[in-house]
């Protein structure tokens, strides 16, 4: 209080009663001095009654009708990448968005999202993401931004009226608003240049479509109808492929069988990098990249020999042949039900031959159709970096407006476009994080996340999708491309969600508002997808002409990662920490090498080895991945990355310093040594990897047969179930008794659900140090099993998360019953109780618990906390945990049945795991209801429990993988194991 | 066997166990003295070892600040240093109890002269051992919740696991064992009490005496209550280290699933615990110059116990890797006759081999018995080779256990080593403290001993 005096007396009253009379009297008698100490007291005691600061509070009492604090609600929206849309449904608790799932009505989703999409909410709550306008490092304003481009007031007359000088540099994209915006650029604009740089930009397959048709016409195929399948180095049931999640599903479809006498569709795959395809193929023929094509045209060749299309005799090796001549006769015996798929890294004459294979096999217009191209800017016509380089060199660029992308990272090295940027006299970036790309720029604007902004988008089959913010920009000067391109098309004063609609307008007929509102709910309007179009390949033989010779030396191919992407995920813990699907590498990329050609060149995993490819070199650790085709070395992109992102600076090697705009995806010619420090020692590197030891040891984990096997002896599994003899008294089970059937047959790996659990529940980040030292948190982790062949192993995917054993072993080891069971059938994990022995961890055969060794969830950053989910406990230091089977979803199921509430055909009661799967795999349900999925499949005859002979009595019950390789009558008898 | 007839059974080469005792005074004398004058360098090996408590300390305190995970541990090697070192200081805790209750029920003289040594060096192990099951848990303040108690959410221990058991199994041998050597103390603290030089000095001593007046019905009251607790310290040797082993026994890991392992432990821990008492016995026999009261014939004697248990080791681990062949599971087998003898831990699994089965082979001569530098190199291989048993038990079967792909080693942080080295700066530092305040010898057993060896003599 400042002034003692000034105020009114109850309220000064409480620090200073005794000098209320300025200083005290001469002669202080006794009485006096009792009654102002009295007082004195009495008053001080007031001081206490602090009065509160006058601010309304007011109770939620006017929220939104679909707002029920407590109870998620969930909106359609769409996520972008590589241009095309995926549709997605999220989970909004109280206005924050907390889960992504996959839109079940949504063609490219079909209910199942990927892994990227999976770590998209993460990344809006990136506290790393750019805030601000950046002008050279200081802030700045957008005012001031649209005055230095000439778009605001003082207006000045740039790029002479018509654009000259102005360039764009976007992403390849299919969306219609974006689109318009462009063409009323150019209307604007003329001379304005729009150039398209991105991961999606393969021209390789409009190319091949060039060299088939004539044109870039888009290839479409129908897994779900095609009995044999035949992949030219596709990863299409992988991550990375556009459309994979559907073709995913579609071919799981034909794969699932439900007993010994189904039928199951036969994947051939030819490929350089083991893959999640490959590690379902029923014949995978492991080529270098570059020698694809042989593969290619040897299939050519043996159609041709049954008289289909003449090809010119091929020399290609004996195995590449058989290979080919079997999956020739599967082609020719299903004609019209068999697809042949190239790959995005092959170049454009297999995409031309795949055409041509389609065409010959009766497939074309059944299961593999085309389309008009539904992206643009990915075409052969459409100037790339190449041209955007030769442009700034030319001096023809004075303002080059960048929309997201990256390029100064991910654009080929020979291209240099990080040092070009910095020479054109006006650069604007707009991304996500102030990167590599913003450090070479003059202005920095920061991109708004798809959670929370408007825009349109098309799936790769055309589908037309919505892009519906779930919450505020966190940040206010956040932008879209399409809020930078705007003012240029003379529609700055408008807002996202007005351009949008405006732009939509034209569609619906007359009820705009009805088809509106519709398509906000579903996310996407139904029935436009892109038309098929007729056509016919013309057989040239040039094409074959076109057979460069390959370069001897080392072959380079540099895959997008499967955690990382493009490096555009870098700074997301949850996909740094993800264990890829077959090197089962966090945290890093390596150079990987197949055993013989590490043995050739001396290397092992872990040493630094330095890659030379013409004049550059890069220096990356090795690791050795059986598979892996013989003098190819695979170099993941998304690495290395130099921007502010602290979890992605410093990871991993750069793959794109070694990368040519000429051929981006593999090349030839190059070599590879072994660094040595100044002593002659190799150098170094530790790489965290989740999965040491890669066979099973011969022990009943993770068990396979052929489908010839599997029908001379369906009960080949026999051994591994059945009740086992035990001295404990079975458990009083009541009510739902909850399981999981995971059929390893359709399990690809992709690792979809290790990031949906650890989204839902909350499991935390531990960082490599803490990886490498055998400390990873995930509740689910698929085990990958390599099988006898040491160079080129089959492989097996488990999953492998809590198996809620009847007669758990965790259980009996815990001290204080932390871990119980509980009736309906669930081993449930008491954080409250648990001290944090570690007995159960150590007694569970399946080492599924997790161990919270430090505090891994104290020191949050604020944004990041608003994306825990609020059903789930955040774990303390000191405890244990593990897989619930989302028990926070079936409570609430239950909760919602009781009320009323429950829609189990909209929601049916998944764990996330599940909800997530591409393939649909893993199942979960009740056993109480016998005619559920669940309890069918752990009725078929492969249904087995893992380390059954332990008498765990697990609920989760895996269906053995089956594969379906073309019969052989001297094949012996097997067991699977 | 009387007593009798067991002196007259000694082979005539056999060293006496007590020599040159002139009599009872000068004995007094001579066992009271470190305590009165102390030792020369004591002051400088107290300060080494309270460096190590010091080290002690500032890992300890920086395990419980930051967690678990400032050790190496992971999943599957969820227990590592914490819980070897526990076990090992346990079984070295086990000598003394067995020298003190057991010999003394058996009526081996011999224990007399070293007997409370042994006892001080159980108490002080334990001490070091109870550090451990604090320090492993996750949340180390809810340590009591191991205990029944009457808790409001009215949640008990889990009855079948084997920890509570182990919590009550460890306070009962450490109480007992306290007992055990303070009722033994009580005599001789009187007598320090009675020469102390200075009042304060017989003022403390006389406070812990309790009034000792050596009459006759103290001595009788003594003998009983001496006798009983000896009685009920016995079995508790045995059931420590077998509920101690039950917390391996009762998992069905590979390579801790075994009916053996309760009196493979026991016979472990009596093996290390012994050669820990060589280990401290032989420097102080040197450094008090007490080759009179402690003789080549007690270095025999535990000795020939090195050989015993040593045999009984040896014994457990052909029994159990033949077992695990013959017993036909498969990841038994992988676990014994794969995982630990060619596994990552290999170097450690043969190392262990070295120390526990070949050490032993030495005491088979005589001269090696009675030689020092044998004893000493003998008993630190010994001591080390069951630290290492202890850890080839724990991490190499935590290690590689049923999933392969569950497969990692492990390796320790400098907290691990930092704790293992401060708990032996500990030990020491109370084992120091123990030879300068408190008659290290037991004077009245001894003066005993002497009197009976002379009525011997003079029939």
């Amino acid at each position: 209080m400042s002034d003692p005096r000034a105020g009114d007396r109850e309220e000064d009253d409480r620090q200073t009663p005794p000098e209320r009379d300025g200083t005290a009297p001469a002669g202080v008698s006794r009485r006096v001095f009792l009654k102002v100490l009295g007082a004195g007291v009495a008053l001080g005691g007031t001081g206490a009654c602090t009065r509160p600061p006058r601010e309304k509070i007011l109770p939620y009492a006017d929220r939104p009708p679909e707002v029920t604090p407590g109870i998620p609600v969930y909106y359609a929206t769409s996520m972008v990448l590589g241009g095309y849309a995926t549709g997605l449904l999220v989970e909004s608790h109280t206005g924050r968005p907390t889960k992504v799932e996959g839109n079940p009505g949504h063609p490219a989703s079909l209910g199942a999202a990927g892994v990227y999409e999976q770590a998209s909410p993460l990344q809006l709550y990136d506290p790393e993401r750019g805030k601000g306008i950046l002008y050279r490092g200081q802030p700045a304003t957008w005012d001031s931004l649209q005055a230095a481009l000439g778009l605001a007031p003082p207006y000045r007359t740039r790029w002479g009226g018509r654009g000259e000088g102005l360039a764009f540099l976007l992403e390849p994209t299919a969306s219609p608003q974006l689109l318009a915006l462009l063409a009323r650029v150019r209307d604007r604009l003329p001379a304005a240049r729009v150039f398209f740089h991105g991961p999606a930009r393969d021209d390789s397959a409009p190319q091949g479509a060039v060299l088939a048709f004539g044109r870039p016409l888009h290839p479409r195929y129908d897994l779900s109808r095609a009995a044999v399948v035949v992949s030219l180095d596709a990863d299409f049931l992988g991550g990375e492929m556009p459309y994979g999640l559907r073709y995913a599903r579609d071919f799981a479809e034909r794969r699932r069988i439900a007993g010994p006498d189904g039928a199951m569709n036969r994947l051939y795959v030819a490929e350089c990098v083991p893959s999640p395809t490959g590690a379902l193929a029923d014949h995978r023929l492991r080529l270098r990249a570059g020698e694809v094509r042989q593969a290619a045209s040897a299939l050519l060749a043996a159609l041709a020999a049954g008289g289909e299309v003449r090809v010119p005799g091929l020399a290609a090796p004996p195995e590449v042949r058989a290979w080919a001549g079997a999956a020739a006769r599967d082609l020719a015996l299903h004609r019209g039900a068999g697809v042949v798929i190239a790959g995005g890294r092959q170049p454009p004459e297999v995409h031309a031959l795949a055409h041509l294979l389609n065409e010959a096999t009766g497939n074309a217009g059944r299961t593999a159709w085309l389309t008009e191209p539904v992206l643009a800017g990915a075409g052969p016509g459409d100037p790339g970096p190449t041209e955007l380089a030769d442009a700034i060199r030319g001096g023809a660029v004075r303002t080059l407006v960048v929309l997201e992308g990256n390029p100064a990272y991910a654009a080929p090295a020979d291209l240099d476009l990080a040092r070009l940027l910095r020479r054109v006299p006006q650069t604007v970036y707009l991304g996500l994080y102030a990167d590599e790309t913003a450090a070479a720029c003059e202005w920095y604007v920061p991109a708004q996340h798809y959670l929370e902004s408007w825009d349109d988008a098309r799936a790769c089959d055309g589908t037309l999708s919505l892009v519906q913010p779930l919450i505020r920009p966190l940040y206010p000067d956040t932008r879209t491309p399409a809020d930078l391109l705007a003012p240029f098309a003379g529609l700055g004063g408008s807002t996202q969600h007005d351009r949008l609609r405006d732009e939509w307008r034209t569609r619906g007929g007359g009820d705009f508002e009805g088809f509106w509102d519709g398509a906000l709910g579903r996310g996407f309007v139904p029935g436009t997808e892109a038309p098929p179009v007729a056509a016919a390949p013309r057989w040239d033989p040039a094409l074959l002409a076109l057979w460069g010779r390959e370069r001897p030396g080392i072959e380079l191919v540099f895959p997008l990662d499967p955690s990382v992407y493009d490096g555009r995920f870098a700074n997301l813990g949850w996909l740094q920490e993800l264990p890829d699907p077959l090197s089962k590498l966090t945290w890093d990329n390596a150079a990987l090498l197949s055993p013989r050609t590490a043995r050739r060149l001396g290397v092992e995993t872990g040493d630094v080895v330095e890659l030379r490819l013409e004049d550059r070199s890069l220096r990356a650790p090795a690791l050795v991945l059986p598979g892996q085709a013989d003098d190819s070395v695979a170099l993941n992109r998304g690495y290395g990355r130099e921007g502010t992102e602290s979890l992605a600076r410093g990871v991993g090697a750069n793959a794109n310093l070694l990368r040519n705009a000429a051929a981006p995806c593999f090349a030839g010619g190059a070599s590879l040594e072994r660094v040595l420090d100044g002593k002659g020692k190799p150098v170094r590197h530790a790489l965290a990897v989740t999965q040491a030891h890669g066979t099973q040891e011969g022990r009943p984990v993770a068990l396979h047969a052929t489908l010839e096997e599997y029908r001379r002896d369906p009960e080949f599994a026999r051994r591994e179930r059945g009740r086992a003899l035990s001295l404990y008294r079975p458990f009083d089970y009541r009510g739902e008794q909850w399981a999981m059937s995971i059929d390893l047959s359709l399990c690809t790996g992709c690792s979809a659900c290790v990031v949906a659990c650890q989204a839902e529940n909350n499991v935390p980040v531990v960082g490599k140090e803490e990886v490498r030292r055998g400390r990873e948190m995930h509740w689910l982790r698929i085990d990958r099993y390599f099988s006898d062949d040491a160079e080129d192993p089959g492989v097996v995917m488990q999953p492998m998360l809590c198996q809620h054993c009847e007669k758990a072993p965790c259980e009996y080891v815990c001290p204080v019953n932390a871990t119980t069971h509980s009736p309906d059938g669930l081993n449930e994990m008491t954080y409250n109780r648990c001290v944090g022995t570690r007995f159960c961890s150590n007694n569970c055969p399946y080492k599924v618990r997790r161990f919270n060794w430090f505090a891994y969830n104290a020191e949050k950053p604020e944004t990041e906390r608003m994306l825990m989910n609020p059903d789930v406990t955040v774990r303390a230091r000191g405890v244990m945990e593990k897989c619930t089977y989302c028990v926070q979803r079936i409570r609430r199921h239950q909760i919602d049945e009781q009320t009323g509430r429950a829609d189990p055909v909209a929601h049916p009661l998944q764990t996330a795991c599940q909800q997530t799967c591409p393939t649909r795999a893993i199942v979960f349900g009740s056993l109480g209801d016998s005619a559920s999925e669940v309890a069918r499949m752990r009725r078929e005859p492969r249904a087995y429990a893992a380390l059954h002979e332990l008498g765990t009595e697990p609920r989760t019950r895996y269906l053995a993988k089956i594969t379906n390789p073309v019969p052989t009558s001297t094949s012996a008898p097997e067991t699977g194991e | 066997m009387s007593e009798a007839s067991a002196a007259r059974a000694l082979p005539d080469a056999a060293p006496p166990v007590l020599r040159g005792a002139s009599d009872d005074r000068a004995l007094t004398d001579q066992l009271l003295r470190p305590v009165f004058e102390g030792a020369p360098g004591w002051r400088v090996l107290l300060a080494l070892s309270g460096a190590g408590v010091l080290l002690l300390l500032v890992a300890t305190t920086y395990t419980v600040a930051v967690g678990i995970g400032a050790w190496g541990n992971n999943i599957p090697a969820a227990w590592a240093f914490g819980i070897i070192n526990f076990v090992w200081w346990i079984g070295i805790g086990h000598a003394g109890t067995f020298i003190s209750a057991f010999l003394l029920l058996l009526q081996q003289r011999w224990r007399a002269s070293v007997n409370r040594v042994a006892e001080a060096m159980t108490l002080f192990a334990v001490i070091n051992a109870g550090l451990f099951p604090l320090l492993h848990l996750g949340r180390p303040w809810f340590f009591y919740w191991l205990a029944p108690y009457p808790a409001t959410m009215q949640v008990w221990p889990q009855f079948r696991s084997a920890l509570p058991w182990d919590m009550v199994a460890v306070l009962t041998y450490f109480t007992v064992s306290l007992l055990f050597w303070y009722v033994g103390l009580l005599p001789d603290l009187a007598a320090a009490r009675d020469r102390a030089p200075t009042p304060r000095k017989r003022r403390a001593y006389g406070v812990f005496a309790l009034g000792w007046k050596g009459s006759g019905r103290d001595w009788s009251h003594y003998r009983v209550a001496y006798g009983l607790l000896a009685g009920l310290a016995t079995p508790l040797v045995i059931s420590v280290h077998s509920i101690v082993s039950m917390d391996f026994a009762i998992a069905q890991l590979p390579g801790w699933h075994s009916t053996i392992f309760p009196p493979y432990f026991v016979a472990g821990a009596i093996y290390s615990g012994f050669a820990m008492v060589l280990l401290l016995v032989i420097p102080l026999r040197a450094w008090f110059r007490l080759h009179d009261v402690i003789t080549e014939r007690h270095l025999d004697a535990m000795a020939k116990v090195l050989l015993v248990t040593g045999w009984i080791m040896l014994y457990s681990y052909v029994v159990e890797a033949f077992l695990a062949w013959y017993g036909g599971n498969a990841f038994e087998r992988y676990t014994l006759l794969v995982g630990l003898p060619l596994g990552p831990y290999a170097v450690l699994y043969w190392a262990m081999i070295a120390c526990n089965c070949l050490t032993p082979q030495l005491f088979w001569f005589r001269r090696m018995r009675r030689s020092i530098p044998a004893l000493l190199l003998g008993s630190l291989l010994i001591v080390t080779g069951m630290w290492l048993e202890r850890f080839v038990i724990i991490v190499g079967s935590l290690s590689r256990d049923f999933l392969p792909s569950s497969w990692h080693v492990y390796a320790p942080t400098w907290v691990d080593l930092s704790i293992l080295a401060g708990t032996l700066g500990l030990f020491a530092f109370l084992f120091l403290l123990f030879i300068r305040f408190v008659p290290f010898v037991p004077v009245s057993e001894v003066k005993e001993l002497r009197h009976e060896l002379a009525r011997e003599g003079s029939r």
